[in-house]
C-alpha cells in the first residue's frame, strides 16, 4: 500500500483550513452526482417531500458557500438559501432536467442573492459569481467568514472532531476516503490506484465515513439541536 | 438500520449507487429518520472537508414551516396576480387595441370616403374624365396629349398633336410651377369648355385657354386630396407680359 504516502493527511493542530492536500486537483466531487439527483428530483416531482429533504441536506452547505459570496451576514445568507430552496421546490414540477439539478439550483441561488441585495439597495460585491461559473465553482476555500462567534466555535469544534476522527482511521480507510473527498476520484479510479476491488473501496469509504460520523454525532446533535429533520 | 443500508447511503452520496440502491434508500428514509440524519451528517462532513461555509443548523425544519405558512396564508396573494394577468389585464389590453383599430378604421374610411366623394363630384363636372393630360406640360412645354384629343366629346381636336406652345412664347411667360418639369398625370381633368376652345393661336384665345388650364390644374393640385399626393404642377403665380409671343 504505497499509495498512502502520497496523500497528505490533515494536521489536527495549527490551521486546519489549510489542510487541503497539496497537488490535488479539485474535480468537483459533488459535480457528478447527476444520477442520484435525477432520481431524487423524480421522486420530488411525484410528490415525495422526503426526497426534497435529502436534496436540501445535500446542497445547503454548498449553496451557503455560494450565497456567502454576496451576503456576508450569516442570518441573511441563511434566509436567502431558504428562499432559494422554496423557489426551487415550487418550480421543480416544471424542471425538465435540461441542465443538471445543481446548475439549475445555483442559478436560482445566484438570482435570489442578487435580488436580495437589490431589494436592500445594495450592489453585488466585486467577487460576483456568474451563473455560468456556478457549475465549476470551486468552494475549496471560504471567501468570507460569515459565522457568528458562537457558531464559529461550534464549527471549529466540529471540524476539529472531524480531522481527529480522520487521523484516527486506519491507513487504508483514510487513503480511500481522502482520494474520494479531496481528489474527487471515482470508486473505479480509487480501486485502480489502491489495487483492490471496487466493492472494497466502497466498503472502505463507508467505514471511514461511519468512523468519523461516530465521533461527530454527539456534537452534531448538540449543535443542530435535534436528532433528525422531520418532514410533515 | 443495517450497515448495508448505511453503506448504500455512503455510495449514494458519491453517486456510486445503483438505481435500485437509491430507490431502496429512499424507501427506507420514508420510515427511518435516523437514515436521514446520517445523510445529513455525512454531507456535513463532506462540506467541512471541502471548507464550505457550513450551515449551523439544518434548513429543513425552517423550510417546511415557511412553505406551510405560505400555503396557508399566501395563496390568495399568489393567485391574484395570475387572475389579473389572465382575466383582467390581457383582455383590457386586447379591448384597447381593438377599439383603437376600429377608431382608426372609421377615421380612415371617413376621410378617404369624403375625398372620394369630392373627387367623384369633380369628375361629374368634367367631360372626358377618363383621359389623361399626361404630357400636357413637360418642362415648361405645353404639349397636347393625343389621347385627350381623341377622347373629346365632339371628336374635334382643339390642338394638333404636333402643336406645341412654349410657355416662354406665351403672353404668360412668367409662369412658375411649384414642381418644375413635373407632369400632371392624373391631376387635371380638362373641363368641357377647354376641349371646345378653338385652335386659333391669337393672344386672346391663348390667354383664355391658359387661364382655364391653370385654373383646372390649380384646382386639382390641392394637397388635401388623394390626387394631390401625386406629382403635380401647381401654379404659384404668373406675370402677364404684354406683347410676348407676338
Amino acid at each position: 500500500m504505497g499509495v498512502s504516502s502520497t496523500v497528505h493527511l490533515p494536521q489536527t493542530s495549527g490551521n486546519q483550513r489549510s489542510f487541503k492536500p497539496e497537488g490535488t486537483i479539485k474535480q468537483g466531487s459533488w459535480m457528478n452526482d447527476s444520477s442520484t439527483d435525477k432520481l431524487l428530483v423524480e421522486r420530488v416531482q411525484q410528490g415525495d417531500k422526503r426526497a426534497f429533504d435529502l436534496l436540501m441536506s445535500r446542497y445547503q452547505h454548498k449553496l451557503m458557500s455560494l450565497v456567502s459570496r454576496y451576503i456576508s451576514d450569516y442570518q441573511e445568507a441563511q434566509d436567502v438559501v431558504q428562499e432559494t430552496f422554496i423557489k426551487a421546490y415550487k418550480a421543480l414540477p416544471k424542471f425538465r432536467g435540461d441542465s443538471a439539478f445543481y446548475t439549475w439550483l445555483y442559478r436560482i441561488g445566484v438570482n435570489t442573492a442578487k435580488n436580495h441585495l437589490a431589494a436592500k439597495g445594495r450592489r453585488p460585491s466585486a467577487s460576483d459569481v456568474q451563473v455560468e461559473d456556478a457549475e465549476v465553482y470551486d468552494e475549496g476555500y471560504r471567501l468570507r467568514n460569515i459565522d457568528t462567534p458562537e457558531s464559529q466555535i461550534l464549527t471549529s469544534e466540529l471540524e476539529k472532531a472531524i480531522y481527529e476522527a480522520l487521523n484516527s482511521l486506519s491507513d487504508e480507510l483514510r487513503t480511500a476516503f481522502s482520494l474520494r473527498e479531496f481528489d474527487g476520484l471515482s470508486y473505479d479510479e480509487i480501486a485502480e490506484i489502491m489495487e483492490c476491488p471496487v466493492g472494497t473501496v466502497r466498503s472502505r469509504i463507508f467505514r471511514a465515513r461511519d468512523g468519523i460520523d461516530q465521533q461527530i454525532k454527539p456534537l452534531m446533535e448538540d449543535s443542530w439541536g435535534r436528532k433528525t429533520s422531520k418532514v410533515k | 438500520m443495517s450497515e448495508k443500508m448505511k453503506e448504500e447511503i455512503s455510495a449514494m452520496m458519491d453517486d456510486e449507487s445503483s438505481m435500485f440502491g437509491v430507490r431502496r434508500v429512499l424507501d427506507e428514509v420514508e420510515s427511518d429518520d435516523e437514515l436521514h440524519a446520517i445523510w445529513e451528517r455525512y454531507h456535513f462532513v463532506k462540506a467541512a472537508l471541502n471548507q464550505s461555509s457550513l450551515c449551523q443548523t439544518s434548513i429543513s425544519d425552517r423550510f417546511w414551516a415557511e412553505l406551510e405558512n405560505e400555503q396557508t396564508n399566501v395563496p390568495d396573494n399568489l393567485e391574484l396576480p395570475e387572475q389579473l394577468s389572465d382575466t383582467s389585464v390581457k383582455p383590457k389590453l386586447n379591448q384597447y387595441i381593438s377599439s383603437m383599430a376600429v377608431a382608426a378604421t372609421v377615421a380612415f374610411m371617413t376621410v378617404f370616403g369624403w375625398q372620394q366623394y369630392q373627387g367623384f363630384q369633380d369628375q361629374g363636372l368634367n367631360i372626358g374624365s377618363e383621359f389623361s393630360v399626361a404630357g400636357l406640360v413637360r418642362d415648361n412645354v405645353v404639349v397636347p396629349d393625343s389621347t385627350m384629343v381623341a377622347k373629346t366629346i365632339d371628336q374635334k381636336p382643339f390642338l394638333d398633336a404636333s402643336d406645341t406652345m412654349m410657355l416662354s412664347d406665351m403672353p404668360y411667360s412668367g409662369i412658375q410651377t411649384a414642381s418644375s418639369g413635373a407632369s400632371v398625370q392624373g391631376q387635371a381633368m380638362v373641363r368641357q369648355n377647354l376641349v371646345r376652345l378653338p385652335t386659333s393661336n391669337n393672344g386672346g384665345m391663348t390667354r383664355e385657354k391658359l387661364n382655364l388650364f391653370l385654373s383646372n390644374h390649380a384646382e386639382h393640385a390641392a394637397l388635401n386630396t388623394g390626387r394631390g399626393m401625386l406629382p403635380f404642377s401647381r401654379t404659384a403665380n404668373y406675370t402677364l407680359v404684354e406683347g410676348a409671343g407676338k
